[in-house]
């Protein structure tokens, strides 16, 4: 009797077909010893047999309606939902990827790459106008200053010698950039058969000092001059002697798209100063303000 | 088309693979074919968006997992509405209805017949019930029995065989062994 309690359960088993094939024989050689046992099995079987008809029978059988497969599809194509809407955040989204990186990229220039610009104004012909020519004859009369277009005078400064508009630019380089631009545009400069061409000058400070030396310097870097000549160095010299600062020719030393300005501490700060007070309006150029 | 570890083809196919068993599973608990289909529909949804995670979810057995998912939607619903499984006067109801079936008849069970087993059945504990629907309708293996009623594969078998045993009892006091 022991030994068929052991089996009870075994029996279930194996009606569920979760026995293995050593243990169904061994039930097997057990059913056909115990007549009990196997009348017990034969009840369950027929037990098991009419659950599962009876189940089968009042079972459903049916599939998903069309409208419960649309919403599991749907979930499958989630783009497919409001595709507009999702277009426009897509957008909106490369938008403030493209602004986070232009501002971390701007943010991030060291102090000393802050720089200065310088916006020289260098003429295509063989001579140009001396800054003050240009400042008297592009000054139009009031209110009729497009059918006045300036003489140039011919006072002699050297062919290439530039007319630099210097701005304080570290802060807001494209406003005064603007600023330049639209006194060019007001001067009517273009108008006279010389044409003028601006050029953007940057200035690069390096903080540290030159190793060795009790000097500093400055790097002036043209923008969009494929190489920086004499002609170059002598309009800025020019401009900036005319604002009380002299540079001598060994201060300064010619490199293929820049040059530096080499001078000692004082003076560097002393330049620094004057760069960084340049405002746009007050230009060389009459603005025609 | 491949998305983040699945097709929509796999799904499709494991869609026309279980949703019969799914929806008879989920009737059982829930006793309305609209009531099922809903439950099913919801248990294909939590599938998918398990897939497509994130993280991305790997279902080693998409079956009992979806069997699992369907019971447990049909426990909250019938949690939310405070039902029970079934009382004895709905037992008698749901017998008769599952009578009613058009071709519920066969060579085995004649209609009575049918009507007795079924309230028999229904004296069976809920979760006796459930392990006999999934072992005896749906062919489940008692691991994976397991994996969809959180049991071990040692108790399932314990508690297949006690219904069993019931079963039989019942079955023998109504006369139909």
């Amino acid at each position: 009797m022991k030994n068929c309690e052991a089996y009870q359960e075994r029996m279930t088993a194996g009606l569920a077909g979760e026995l293995s094939p050593e243990e169904e024989a061994e039930l097997r050689a057990h059913l056909e010893k115990c007549p009990a046992c196997r009348a017990e099995f034969e009840e369950l079987s027929r037990t098991w047999k009419l659950t599962e008809a009876m189940l089968e029978a009042t079972a459903l059988d049916e599939t998903l309606p069309d409208s419960n497969r649309a919403e599991i599809r749907r979930a499958m194509n989630p783009r497919r939902r409001f595709p507009a809407v999702r277009a426009f955040w897509k957008i909106a989204a490369m938008f403030l990827v493209c602004a986070a990186v232009l501002c971390v990229v701007l943010l991030s220039a060291p102090e000393n790459r802050r720089h200065v610009r310088l916006d020289v104004f260098q003429s295509s012909g063989e001579k140009l106008e001396s800054i003050a020519a240009l400042k008297k004859s592009s000054v139009p009369a009031k209110g009729n200053r497009a059918e006045k277009p300036m003489a140039p005078a011919r006072d002699q400064v050297p062919a290439a010698e530039a007319v630099i508009l210097a701005s304080s630019a570290a802060d807001s380089p494209g406003k005064a950039e603007r600023h330049a631009a639209a006194d060019v545009s007001k001067s009517g400069m273009a108008s006279k058969n010389m044409t003028f061409k601006r050029k953007t000058c940057v200035l690069r400070e390096n903080n540290a000092p030159v190793s060795g030396t009790a000097e500093e310097t400055l790097t002036l870097a043209f923008g969009d001059f494929p190489e920086i000549g004499e002609k170059e160095i002598s309009a800025v010299t020019a401009f900036f002697r005319k604002n009380g600062i002299r540079l001598e020719p060994d201060e300064i030393r010619l490199r293929k798209e820049s040059f530096e300005i080499r001078v000692s501490p004082p003076r560097m700060e002393t330049i620094r100063i004057f760069l960084r007070k340049r405002k746009p309006e007050r230009t060389l150029l009459p603005a025609g303000r | 088309m491949e998305k983040d570890g699945y097709s929509e083809e796999e799904i499709e196919a494991l869609i026309a693979s279980t949703e019969r068993a799914l929806i008879r599973f989920a009737a059982w608990y829930l006793g309305d074919r609209a009531d099922a289909c809903d439950a099913v529909q919801s248990a294909y949804i939590r599938y998918v968006r398990f897939l497509q995670g994130p993280p991305p979810g790997v279902v080693r057995n998409p079956a009992a997992w979806l069997f699992r998912t369907t019971r447990n939607i049909c426990l909250d619903v019938l949690k939310s509405a405070r039902m029970r499984l079934t009382t004895p006067l709905e037992e008698a109801q749901r017998c008769d209805s599952r009578a009613a079936v058009p071709g519920s008849d066969d060579a085995l069970l004649a209609r009575d017949d049918l009507k007795l087993v079924c309230s028999v059945f229904e004296t069976l504990s809920g979760r006796e019930r459930e392990i006999a629907v999934l072992k005896i309708e749906h062919g489940k293996s008692y691991r994976e029995i397991a994996e969809i009623t959180n049991l071990t594969v040692s108790n399932v078998g314990f508690i297949l065989h006690g219904a069993m045993k019931k079963l039989r009892s019942g079955c023998k006091e109504k006369g139909l062994l």
